[in-house]
């Protein structure tokens, strides 16, 4: 959950949320941890927490400050809810894949097989060439649009599809981390294809900015919407 | 003006004096920053309360919790004196015209501050003569200077890591800041903040106390926020959690398994700090316990618990930010996360050993070390090789318990336990799981400590390993990090270190002293260089990088003399500049030194060689003057005949004192010599105008100073002050 700009009452309005998910605040031992998060391949970080309840971290609370190598401004909070973790707690199972999902389905019924098959393909099956080609082809089409864009006239460019660069960067950056897993990287070659995503990434913001700036036509969201 | 009075009267502690309060409110500070970020207000606030003159005598303290700092200074001056100033104008001569009368000049000058010709008056300063006026600057009210003073105060406190959070141009600061109160005797200072405007209201406990709470001053604000479940003073909540922790093990039987740092760590974790105890499974016991202390301490922030015989117990005792646990559903959360976390711990245990600690080795080749260092892999081949040389050092040198075979095993087993599942997962075990695992697997005993030891020490007053066998690793592990990052240009510069180089440092140093080991520092850099050229990634290692690892080392050493050792810095410096190639030898050195200096003689004899190194330095390079050896025949005065024999006798007696070690005996013989030294200067004009006579003078003191300045330089000793 991204909210910018952040209304200064963030914290409180969060652990609002977290009542409201049935936690009562006054018996549970919650408490905000340093722990600052990075995304190396998207050019992104922020400062902020992990959010314990009763010592199980439940939140990453992180107010961002830089994304696609630009300086936020401003700058977004994201929450990213343990929501598997905290239904784990609440109904007391050890297990994720235990949790009550309906009446008569667990989580495990809906999500495990899913869940085994991706991380069977994630880390035994994906054959390491086609990855890395998979890659390639992405980073190449990236770039491709990228090139485009920089060519663009002023009215190509209010209607490039930016946005789909940036899937293709998205792409590239799942495929890094299927090869990750696999285990076939090295340590400088994963050095090297972070900065080859995070170099797509940077780009990418750039050119959304230059798109919306350039567009004034575009419709911004107004602050009341963005609270709304 | 009138109401302004009447309140301060009210206030207490006036006579023109008030307490300062400040309060920043701010969303959770990391807890490892905030008495650091306290203590640098405290010395900001103090310092602008100083140049303001808004102190007299009075300082300002500062503390803090999770989130909030506090500053107070209990007598702020409301208003600074008023300032009798004298300014110099123009000169007399324009001044005045040739009737005496004053010019416009003069007159602009005077209307300028306000007043007639008349109360202008004539300065005699070594320009001239200058036309002055005498000002009266009033005070400020401190208000008005504290407004200005404090958001600068505030945006000077030094943070590892800042953000913004009102705009890329708005204040950095650690997290966003809430609220600000500021108070000077009691009454409220009108100031902003990254946004905020400062109030009277604080905030209590999140959970357990209001959100606003109304207060007049330090002691009222102290008191309200108890009441709210916030002890605002560290040794509050210090005090709270020993007591709560002790009394909850003692219920059981048990006690606290000790840990400062922990302790730090909850007190400024929590703003109302509570203990309570939960348990595990015993079956858990069965791990070796680092391995569950460091789950527990590390992961949890718990303190374990140990039967009063010493083995953990199946208990661990958690510090929250609650009052009380009324249903237990904070323990029974902590408890669940606790077996998770050690079911963790217990698979890798089996699962690590499927297969031997050495059979990891090859994995080491994917882990980089440094991109131009190469790999763990790498690296381990050549700290075997360095710690094989060492071991031979020691037992050339008479040290004939070191095994080269063990020094190369360790080494060997060392690195593997990175890429184990338990490092990875714990990753501040790495090396203690390694020994835990070569033990286990029947490694000699030697070996597996010295693989479990090999990072130590890890600060200066940290432990240092076991034994000689871990000892001879984690030097050849710390010499060839420096070697190597020196040589690729990663040396430590400023407050950056990202390898961590000085500890190192600091760490073979102590480890060195601590053993007494017979080593050449230089000869182990080169020992470290050379196998940076013999294995892979080859790396020519330059002599110059050579020598900026060796001064480096010496540089730590100087550091261990003076704040571990109680050395003086003179005394120090001396033995250094005779060289330090020994650290055991050059710390014996320096004893002699600090010994001997007491004695009569030795800082006056101290005071003639700083004569002579000057005398010599004044006649040049030694090639224009220096003879090959003293020529006896060109003597003239028997000041110089009687120093020449003395000399060639004390330094003959000196010579055998120093093949034995015996520095103070050596220096005692030394010093015996200031009689014939003093004579020298009395009788002897050095310069003599014969250049013959004079080369020859200058020979016997350029002989004289280099004998004698092996043990120590002399000429570094500063003498006392008669």
């Amino acid at each position: 959950m991204i909210l910018k700009p952040p209304p200064a009452d963030i914290q409180n309005l969060y652990l609002q949320s977290i009542r409201a998910i049935g936690i009562n605040l006054s018996e549970h031992d919650i408490r905000f941890e340093e722990d600052n998060w990075e995304s190396p391949t998207l050019g992104a970080w922020g400062i902020g927490w992990q959010v314990l309840l009763d010592g199980l971290e439940i939140t990453q609370f992180t107010y961002f400050q830089q994304c696609g190598g630009i300086d936020l401004d401003p700058v977004s909070v994201e929450l990213t809810y343990g929501l598997d973790r905290i239904a784990a707690y609440l109904q007391n199972v050890d297990n994720v894949f235990d949790i009550r999902w309906s009446g008569d389905r667990s989580y495990g019924e809906v999500r495990l097989a899913e869940e085994q098959q991706f991380s069977a393909y994630s880390f035994d099956y994906a054959d390491p060439e086609i990855t890395r080609k998979l890659f390639d082809l992405h980073e190449r089409e990236a770039n491709a649009l990228l090139e485009a864009f920089g060519g663009a006239d002023e009215e190509g460019r209010r209607r490039f599809p930016v946005l789909a660069a940036y899937d293709q960067c998205l792409k590239c950056s799942h495929l890094f981390n299927v090869l990750d897993s696999r285990g076939v990287i090295s340590v400088t070659e994963r050095a090297t294809l972070i900065g080859r995503v995070r170099q797509i990434a940077c780009r990418i913001a750039k050119a959304y900015l230059m798109q919306r700036s350039a567009a004034s036509a575009a419709p911004q969201a107004k602050p009341a919407e963005v609270s709304a | 003006m009138k109401s302004e009075t009447k309140a301060h009267q009210k206030a207490p502690a006036t006579n023109g004096f008030g307490e300062l309060f400040l309060e920043i409110g701010c969303e959770e500070i990391p807890a490892g920053m905030i008495s650091a970020a306290a203590r640098e207000l405290q010395v900001i606030l103090n310092k602008y309360l100083t140049m303001e003159k808004l102190v007299d005598g009075a300082e300002a303290i500062a503390f803090g919790a999770p989130r909030r700092l506090v500053a107070a200074c209990p007598r702020v001056r409301l208003k600074q004196e008023d300032i009798q100033r004298q300014i110099n104008g123009p000169p007399k001569s324009a001044a005045f015209d040739g009737q005496n009368a004053p010019t416009r000049v003069a007159e602009g000058f005077a209307a300028k501050y306000g007043v007639g010709v008349d109360k202008l008056f004539v300065v005699s300063t070594p320009r001239g003569e200058y036309m002055a006026v005498e000002q009266l600057v009033p005070g400020r009210a401190a208000a008005d200077r504290l407004t200005e003073i404090i958001p600068r105060a505030i945006a000077e406190i030094p943070w590892p890591k800042t953000m913004y959070w009102t705009g890329a141009s708005g204040l950095r600061f650690i997290r966003p800041i809430r609220w600000v109160v500021a108070l000077l005797a009691g009454r409220a200072l009108r100031l902003e903040v990254g946004g905020v405007a400062s109030g009277t209201a604080t905030a209590g406990h999140r959970f357990l106390g209001k959100s606003s709470i109304a207060v007049s001053g330090c002691e009222d604000y102290l008191a309200k926020l108890a009441k709210n479940y916030v002890l605002a003073l560290p040794e509050k909540r210090r005090e709270k959690v020993e007591r709560e922790l002790s009394k909850l093990a003692a219920g059981k039987g048990l006690r606290v398994n000790a840990d400062a740092s922990l302790s730090d760590l909850v007190v400024y974790l929590n703003e109302y700090p509570s203990a309570i105890l939960g348990s595990f499974d015993p079956a858990y016991l069965d791990l070796p316990e680092e391995i569950l202390i460091t789950v527990m301490r590390d992961h949890q922030k718990y303190f374990a618990v140990r039967r009063r015989d010493g083995p953990l117990a199946p208990h661990f005792l958690a510090v929250i930010n609650l009052n009380r646990d009324a249903k237990g559903l904070v323990r029974s959360g902590h408890e669940r996360v606790l077996r998770a976390r050690f079911a963790d711990a217990k698979f890798f245990w089996e699962v690590d050993q499927k297969c031997r600690l050495a059979d990891y080795l090859p994995k080491l080749a994917s882990v980089l070390f440094q991109a131009k260092l190469g790999s763990y892999g790498e690296k381990v081949e050549r700290l075997r090789a360095l710690s094989r040389w060492l071991a031979e050092q020691w037992f050339a040198r008479g040290i004939h318990e070191a095994r080269v075979a063990h020094a190369d095993r360790a080494a060997e087993l060392a690195k593997c336990d990175l890429v184990t599942g338990m490092v990875r997962e714990f990753t501040e075990l790495q090396g203690i799981v390694g020994g835990l695992y070569a033990k286990v697997q029947g490694e000699p005993e030697e070996v597996y400590w010295a693989v479990y030891d090999h990072y130590r020490p890890t600060g200066i007053d940290e432990p240092t390993p076991r034994n000689l066998t871990g000892a001879t690793v984690s030097m050849a592990d710390k010499l060839d990090t420096l070697v190597g990052c020196f040589a690729v240009g990663l040396a430590p510069t400023g407050s950056s270190d990202p390898f961590g180089l000085r500890r190192a440092g600091l760490g073979i140093v102590k480890i060195v002293l601590q053993r007494k080991l017979p080593v050449s520092l230089s000869e182990s850099v080169c020992a470290a260089a050379r196998g940076r050229f013999g294995y892979a990634p080859k790396l020519k290692v330059k002599p110059e990088v050579e020598k900026s690892v060796f001064d480096f080392l010496v540089d730590r050493a100087r550091y261990v003399f003076l704040e571990r050792e109680g050395f003086a810095y003179d005394e120090i410096n001396a033995v250094i500049a005779a060289g330090a190639d020994d650290l055991v030898d050059a710390r014996d050195r320096i004893a002699a030194v600090r010994e001997i200096r007491k004695t009569r003689n030795f800082e006056p004899l101290a005071v003639s060689f700083k004569r002579v190194r000057k005398i010599l330095e004044k006649a040049g390079s030694e090639k224009k003057w220096r003879f090959p050896a003293v020529r006896p025949e060109l003597f003239q005065e028997e000041a110089e005949r009687k120093l020449h024999a003395a000399a060639h006798r004390v330094a003959q007696e000196a010579e055998g004192h120093k093949k034995v070690r015996g520095y103070r005996e050596a220096l005692q013989g030394i010093a015996k010599l200031r009689p014939e030294v003093d004579e020298f200067f009395d009788r002897v004009l050095v310069m003599a105008d014969e250049e013959d006579i004079r080369r020859n003078r200058l020979t016997l003191l350029a002989q004289l100073l280099s004998e004698f300045s092996t043990i120590a330089d002399f000429s570094e000793i500063v003498a006392a002050e008669k």
